[in-house]
């Protein structure tokens, strides 16, 4: 006989990588919190019609719906109000004096705070495949299954998303050094 | 520091990247879903009930407009069985349950709750620890209104248990647990005792029964308050 399968043992083990995701998509923290809330209890509703499978995708599917259904709501234009935002974020940035490090903690920081804000200038769907792939460590097929496209797809989002990445950063690193 | 300008800008990027933080879900955020959780499952079990009876109802009608009396004796015949299976199911499991029930009277004895008396979660676990094995999973669950009482340990059919022992308002409930003896897992039923609710499932090799004089639906409140509890910590 098997071990029955209930909702806290399949779905709730994944609550750090569905608040995660949530908090890459959607800045605030509050915000990523009630949708990662709403998400787990969508996910209960459906979790009768859900079949053996990777737990994970499924939920991280279901969280990045809510992500893009509360953008949508927020009437979030991508790359117009983002961007604006993450402008000006940069700016402070570039004339901060952190960017020389004391030590490697404060060097590693100071890396993630540039990728962060680099990463708030992708759009949605580059940032997304960059945060499941490089941040969350899923495969091709588990992306695809999250994110509702082919795996071709899913990879040439993600070369698109890296070559973006590698040019936002270039001139924050060129200055810093 | 990241640094770009060379051949290896991909590798140096995606090092970079899988230093990027995965964050915990805040423990605000596990109570809410917890609470949320509960209260959807209590809906749903009511929902459902009252699904199956205005269902098994509509059966009963056609059934009778629609079999015959071969039918009917078959049907007789099968119900017959599987009640007798039940019945011979129910009385073999009796015997243990009834162990359960009366143990969990006898340490309503205002002297006898608990072998260890502590709100404290880590407290009582260490208690379990130096003296049974698996040590039980000891569960805090004030935010949801049970409150930890402390443990004991008993001795039930010529077995071990450890009992948990949590209050909600005058009502003791008593968390059983034991080594099962194979894999085989239980599905959760509910069966009341001289008064007693009890409520068990088996999960991996450890089998937990919770006993209450709390309702019927109190105690699978209970049973779901603390698998969450343990699920999401």
């Amino acid at each position: 006989m098997s071990v029955p399968r209930s909702f806290e043992t399949v779905v709730l083990p994944h609550l750090d990588d569905a608040y995660t995701l949530a908090r890459y998509l959607i800045r605030d923290t509050s915000d990523a919190e009630d949708v990662v809330h709403d998400a787990v209890l969508r996910a209960l509703r459906y979790f009768d019609g859900y079949r053996d499978g990777d737990a994970r995708a499924w939920l991280l599917a279901i969280v990045r719906n809510c992500c893009y259904t509360w953008r949508s709501k927020r009437r979030i234009e991508d790359g117009a109000l983002e961007y604006e935002e993450s402008e000006h974020v940069f700016s402070d940035a570039a004339g901060a004096p952190a960017r020389f490090p004391a030590d490697a903690e404060a060097a590693a920081r100071s890396d993630r705070e540039a990728i962060n804000r680099a990463l708030q200038q992708l759009t949605a769907e580059y940032r997304e495949v960059i945060v499941l792939r490089e941040v969350q460590d899923l495969s091709y097929k588990e992306i695809s299954a999250v994110v509702g496209v082919p795996i071709g797809t899913v990879m040439s989002r993600l070369a698109r998303a890296r070559k973006q990445l590698e040019v936002l950063l270039r001139p924050i690193i060129e200055r810093a050094t | 520091m990241i640094s770009f300008g060379n051949d290896n800008d991909e590798a140096e990027l995606r090092a970079a990247l899988r230093k990027m933080r995965r964050y915990r879900a805040p423990d605000v955020l596990r109570a809410r879903i917890r609470n949320a959780i509960i209260h959807s499952t209590a809906e749903r079990t009511t929902d459902l009930g009252e699904q199956a009876t205005s269902r098994s109802r509509s059966r009963v009608r056609l059934l009778g407009v629609a079999t015959g009396f071969l039918l009917v004796a078959a049907f007789g015949t099968v119900v017959a069985t599987l009640a007798g299976h039940a019945w011979r199911a129910r009385f073999a499991g009796r015997s243990f349950a009834g162990e359960i029930a009366a143990d969990h009277l006898r340490a309503l004895d205002p002297e006898r709750v608990t072998d260890i008396e502590s709100p404290n979660t880590v407290e009582v676990k260490a208690w379990f620890a130096a003296r049974i094995r698996p040590t039980p999973v000891v569960t805090r669950l004030d935010d949801v209104g049970y409150r930890l009482v402390g443990g004991r340990l008993d001795v039930l059919a010529g077995r071990r248990v450890a009992a948990v022992v949590y209050r909600r308002h005058e009502h003791a409930i008593s968390v059983y647990s034991w080594l099962a003896s194979s894999r085989d897992s239980t599905e959760v039923a509910a069966d009341g005792i001289r008064g007693v609710q009890l409520l068990h499932w088996q999960r991996g090799t450890v089998v937990t029964c919770i006993a209450s004089d709390l309702s019927a639906d109190e105690v699978r409140q209970f049973a779901a308050s603390l698998r969450l509890a343990r699920a999401v910590e």
